[in-house]
């Protein structure tokens, strides 16, 4: 006992004060939300294009746009731009509430609207949330539930996870969603109690990710349960997927 | 335990049952005292899915059969044909918490087929990155074996120290897991004076605090008395079975990629090899806090010396050859990871196999829940905690 006494003083405290507090830092290396140079791109180039490996990136009128519900942040644009027109910045806010809202365009400033109003009004002080992972590769789900360590403390906002659907007001989904998963999801999200609502979680929930277009998957949540928020990244940072959930019960905008 | 429904026509070992995953004649053990359990996929907390049934008398549990390949997403049929610019992430997300140790196997496979040499700096480089990997999941699976037997301090504080291991390799990468560090060639990010810098100084603070948190579970009679003699897998059982890594290891099986087929800085800086003899919960524990202490040790000693020059070889992406055969060994921190790439004339690949360490332990975690009991259950599977997603690729 005063072993437990003794290293329990000297761990010390260590619950972040955000979002009270600034933001704790983020590694400087960090690939966050991807910005585009409001130049146009040379013609004919699409350099970016032939180097994202999940096709996350189109032109309209010329110009690269990049969709974050497909994106792997793994930076292969940006390098393959010869023009420098794709940088990933230190912004880690990258939930939306449409799927359409992740398309990032050239010139674009401002966040998307994570606005559910669903959740504000009823979840704002009491979300409990059912985490299924459907071929999730266990990178988004250890980095959810780092969420439930001390130095996040997420029951602080009133958002837990529960083990029984029966007692959960949502659902988050992880992982491409295999065909040999697609049941046993499509059940747990029955078996939750309406009203619910359901989060896609990572890359590969919103859109399948590096698996998108595979047989063995249904290329994410979205097109077996109707998705109101999506937290793209693979995996998303701690600090996104809690802005995500804050930003869902409106405890931030 | 089962694999998953094939995916094209054609006869298959498991032709008569129906192609439902899950849906399995189990080994069952008849008589009017005996219950099943079945839990999964989908489990209680924010894990992976699989389905486990339990032949139960009473509180003893005679057989544990594991029915996986619900996270079938159909990684090798997709490698087919390769590489593409996806080649990369499916080895980052074959099992996503052992980002580094599988794109490390396809990488040096990949170098060995070119005869590439990885410059000496990105060789250490990668050799940290790998044992940071270990480090944070070791860390984080004792914290959880203490939340197992309820012991809350430790559990509370190593949630905390895996998060700060992990934050040290976003140090190096800007990712957790490491994803977009370790590439054909060497690494894509350099390590610069000052970073290295703080790296060590924040590794040296894990090394307290984990030592601190860790150590109270071998001074609490209460932890010890649910570790020792739960879940034994026996030297022999190992061996037959064919279990590797920390698992085999706990049992007593001297065996170690690192030591016994080292690749890239591994050749030049041997690590120790943490041994155990009791094949428990207990040893395999042990063997993890000493595997700790000694990636944390070798760590600090390559960076005290990090070589000059680039971390990556130079020149364009390398393409792979024409009809070549390659086999690939990494220690990663579950086991041997263990990689074999085919390629036909046309230097794509015919054919690519991953074998995850996870898929050998799985049948030790089956072993060593025979004559425990169903409340153990948590505890061993969390000794060996081992990936669903790297099994069903």
């Amino acid at each position: 006992m005063p072993g437990i006494l003794q290293t329990r003083l000297q761990q010390g405290f260590r619950t972040m004060s955000w979002p009270d507090a600034p933001l704790p830092p983020l590694p400087d290396r960090f690939r966050g939300l991807p910005s585009l140079g409001d130049a146009d791109c040379p013609e004919n180039c699409g350099a970016c294009l032939g180097a994202c490996p999940t096709g996350a990136l189109h032109l309209e009128d010329g110009r690269a746009a990049l969709d974050t519900g497909r994106c792997l942040f793994c930076g292969a644009c940006a390098t393959a731009c010869g023009a420098a027109r794709i940088t990933f910045t230190a912004e880690h806010r990258l939930a939306a509430a449409s799927r359409e809202a992740l398309v990032v365009r050239p010139g674009d400033t401002g966040l998307p609207s994570r606005r559910v109003e669903l959740a504000r009004k009823l979840f704002s002080r009491s979300l409990k949330l059912r985490e299924v992972s459907a071929g999730g590769c266990n990178a988004c789900e250890a980095d959810t539930n780092v969420l439930g360590t001390l130095a996040w403390d997420l029951g602080r906002f009133g958002i837990s996870f529960v083990a029984s659907p029966r007692h959960a007001d949502g659902l988050l989904v992880t992982g491409p969603v295999p065909e040999n998963m697609r049941l046993a999801l499509l059940k747990t999200w029955e078996a939750i109690p309406a009203p619910k609502i359901c989060i896609a979680l990572g890359a590969c929930a919103i859109s399948g990710g590096p698996f998108a277009g595979h047989a063995e998957v249904h290329d994410g949540a979205g097109g077996l349960i109707p998705v109101d928020l999506f937290i793209p990244g693979c995996p998303p940072h701690p600090l996104t997927i809690l802005d995500g959930l804050l930003a869902l019960i409106g405890r931030i905008e | 335990m089962r694999f998953e429904r094939p995916h094209r026509d054609g006869a298959d070992l498991w032709e008569d049952h129906p192609g439902t995953c899950g849906v399995a004649d189990y080994f069952r053990i008849a008589g009017e005292e005996i219950h099943e359990v079945a839990v999964g996929p989908v489990h209680a907390g924010i894990i992976e899915p699989g389905h486990f049934r339990f032949q139960c008398h009473g509180e003893t549990v005679y057989h544990l059969e594991i029915s996986l390949g619900y996270q079938h997403r159909g990684i090798e049929r997709a490698l087919i044909g390769g590489p593409s610019a996806r080649t990369l992430h499916f080895m980052e997300t074959a099992a996503g918490d052992t980002t580094i140790g599988h794109t490390l196997a396809y990488c040096q496979a990949l170098e060995a087929a070119r005869g590439i040499e990885v410059p000496a700096r990105g060789r250490v480089l990668r050799g940290v990155a790998l044992e940071l990997e270990r480090m944070a999941n070791h860390i984080g699976d004792l914290g959880a074996l203490a939340g197992d037997v309820g012991f809350l301090p430790t559990q509370s504080f190593c949630g905390r120290i895996r998060g700060d291991v992990l934050n040290l390799t976003a140090r190096l990468c800007g990712n957790r897991f490491g994803r977009g560090f370790v590439r054909p060639g060497g690494c894509t990010f350099d390590s610069e004076p000052g970073r290295t810098r703080e790296i060590v100084r924040a590794l040296e603070q894990v090394v307290v605090d984990a030592t601190g948190a860790v150590n109270l579970l071998w001074q609490s009679s209460s932890v010890l008395e649910r570790f020792e003699e739960t879940g034994p897998v026996s030297a022999e059982t190992a061996a037959r079975i064919g279990m590797v890594g920390p698992a085999a290891r706990a049992s007593g099986l001297d065996q170690d990629v690192r030591r016994d087929y080292p690749a890239g800085i591994y050749i030049d800086a041997p690590i120790p090899v943490a041994l155990g003899a009791t094949g428990d919960v207990f040893a395999r524990a042990r063997v993890r806090w000493d595997e700790i202490r000694n990636s944390a040790e070798w760590i600090l000693a390559r960076l005290a010396e990090l070589p000059a020059g680039a971390v990556c070889a130079p020149g364009p992406v390398p393409s792979w050859p024409a009809d070549v055969l390659t086999v690939s060994l990494t220690e990663g921190w579950r086991g041997r990871i263990c990689h074999a790439a085919v390629t036909g004339a046309d230097g794509r690949f015919a054919a690519y196999k991953m074998v995850d360490p996870s898929f050998f332990n799985w049948f030790g975690l089956a072993q060593a829940l025979r004559d425990q009991e169903i409340s153990d259950f948590p505890l061993c599977n969390k000794s060996f905690n081992l990936s669903y997603c790297g099994h069903d690729l």
